[in-house]
């Protein structure tokens, strides 16, 4: 990953939003499964992400600063999980708003369909391409924890393809 | 006969390389097309500018010291000694992953290790040594039980390997192959009884040993579970 010097460390709200708001809603789209969840999602990380700078703390790079909204995304999804006994699924048609092609819906529907666990190695590294070390510090797991979970989801979402073609 | 098994494993790698690249790419812009629309954005931004959080409050908010002292009590209420956050797991060793939690239907590509002959002592050296020239290596496997629970195996022997067990580690001893084995594929398997502190049978589990190609696979085929057992995972 690229590692780029910040020129300025405390980037406003606003600033931070425009940049990562985009990468930070389809996480929490993706953890969550709906838009309502993602929206309060992104807004509780941004909301963190000002007491965290309000309080002098710095970020040393882009990345560090980048990793560190993932991190905080990615953890108010899952106590927001842990909040719901049974977790909704969503629905194709807040889905079919994003697609027009029928085998898109197909493929996100899969995703969806796959463990919490597995959603969220799958989806940092193929769709924000971090790779297994980096998704491992962000989630606190083991580089081979991170890869196997790789390998299963990978497996699971074949075997959900599979079976809905 | 080789070359053509080895040509349909190739095809099968090319394959899944292919159908990996294709998803990764289908992936990656199904998932950038979800954005927040204009009426999303300005909605979170304005949230946070006025420093509201959670809009859609989950659940009242409760101190953590009151939830502490309802979770040990319904501890010592409700909990059996050393149950409580744990269940039966077969761990096996594998190469790549170190210790691997075998999952129902997932055949796992096992470590080989080469047998050991430090452990018996000087006395058994040559008996040691016998056995590593019979048994050039093991497989290991542990299970991970709740407290006071014990755990039975028996294993329908896969030709001359055997199964023992060495300081709570279940070893799978695997015998040389012999020419006739070659391109053979033998399968034997492990069965494994769970019991609980009352010695009833709380869990059954078989785990199906491959040999193929010099390779060693293990895979949980079948688990069985008391009701009684199932409720408490539940629970949990």
């Amino acid at each position: 990953m690229l590692e780029k010097r910040t020129d300025s460390p405390n980037q406003s709200v606003e600033e931070v939003f425009q940049e990562y708001g985009n990468m930070l809603y389809r996480i929490a789209f993706v953890m969550m499964k709906n838009a309502f969840d993602a929206e309060d999602v992104v807004q509780d990380t941004l909301i963190k992400y000002m007491e965290h700078t309000e309080g002098g703390k710095t970020f040393e790079t882009e990345e560090h600063r980048k990793a560190w909204l993932i991190r905080v995304d990615i953890n108010l999804c899952k106590n927001r999980l842990r909040f719901y006994k049974n977790h909704p699924k969503i629905g194709m048609e807040q889905l079919s708003r994003y697609y027009e092609e029928k085998e898109d819906t197909r493929l996100m529907d899969s995703l969806l369909l796959l463990p919490a666990n597995y959603r969220e190695v799958l989806l940092l590294h193929y769709v924000e391409g971090y790779q297994g070390k980096e998704i491992a510090g962000m989630l606190k797991l083991s580089e081979a924890t991170v890869r196997k979970r790789l390998e299963r989801g990978r497996g699971k979402l074949r075997g959900i393809l599979e079976e809905t073609e | 006969m080789e070359d053509k098994k080895w040509n349909e494993e190739e095809m099968i790698e090319k394959e899944h390389n292919v159908w990996e690249e294709d998803v990764e790419s289908r992936l990656h812009a199904a998932v950038h097309r979800i954005v927040p629309d204009e009426p999303a954005r300005e909605r979170i931004i304005e949230g946070v500018k006025a420093g509201k959080r959670n809009r859609r409050r989950l659940a009242p908010r409760v101190p953590a010291a009151v939830l502490a002292v309802c979770l040990l009590l319904s501890l010592l209420c409700f909990a059996r000694p050393g149950f409580v956050g744990e269940e039966v797991v077969v761990y096996a060793a594998t190469e790549e992953y170190g210790w691997q939690k075998l999952m129902e239907g997932e055949r796992i590509l096992l470590k080989k290790q080469p047998y050991d002959t430090t452990e018996g002592g000087d006395s058994m050296e040559h008996l040691d040594n016998m056995e590593q020239a019979y048994y050039p290596y093991k497989c290991t496997f542990r299970l991970e039980l709740p407290e006071n629970y014990l755990y039975d195996r028996q294993f329908i022997t896969l030709r001359d390997d055997f199964i023992t067990e060495r300081g709570g580690i279940i070893e799978w001893k695997v015998a040389q192959d012999r020419p006739e084995d070659t391109g053979r594929i033998s399968q034997g398997n492990l069965s494994l009884w769970i019991v609980n502190e009352k010695r009833e049978r709380i869990a059954a589990m078989e785990v199906e040993l491959t040999k193929e190609n010099g390779e060693c696979y293990a895979e949980l085929k079948c688990v069985w579970e008391s009701e009684a057992y199932r409720k408490r995972k539940v629970r949990r």
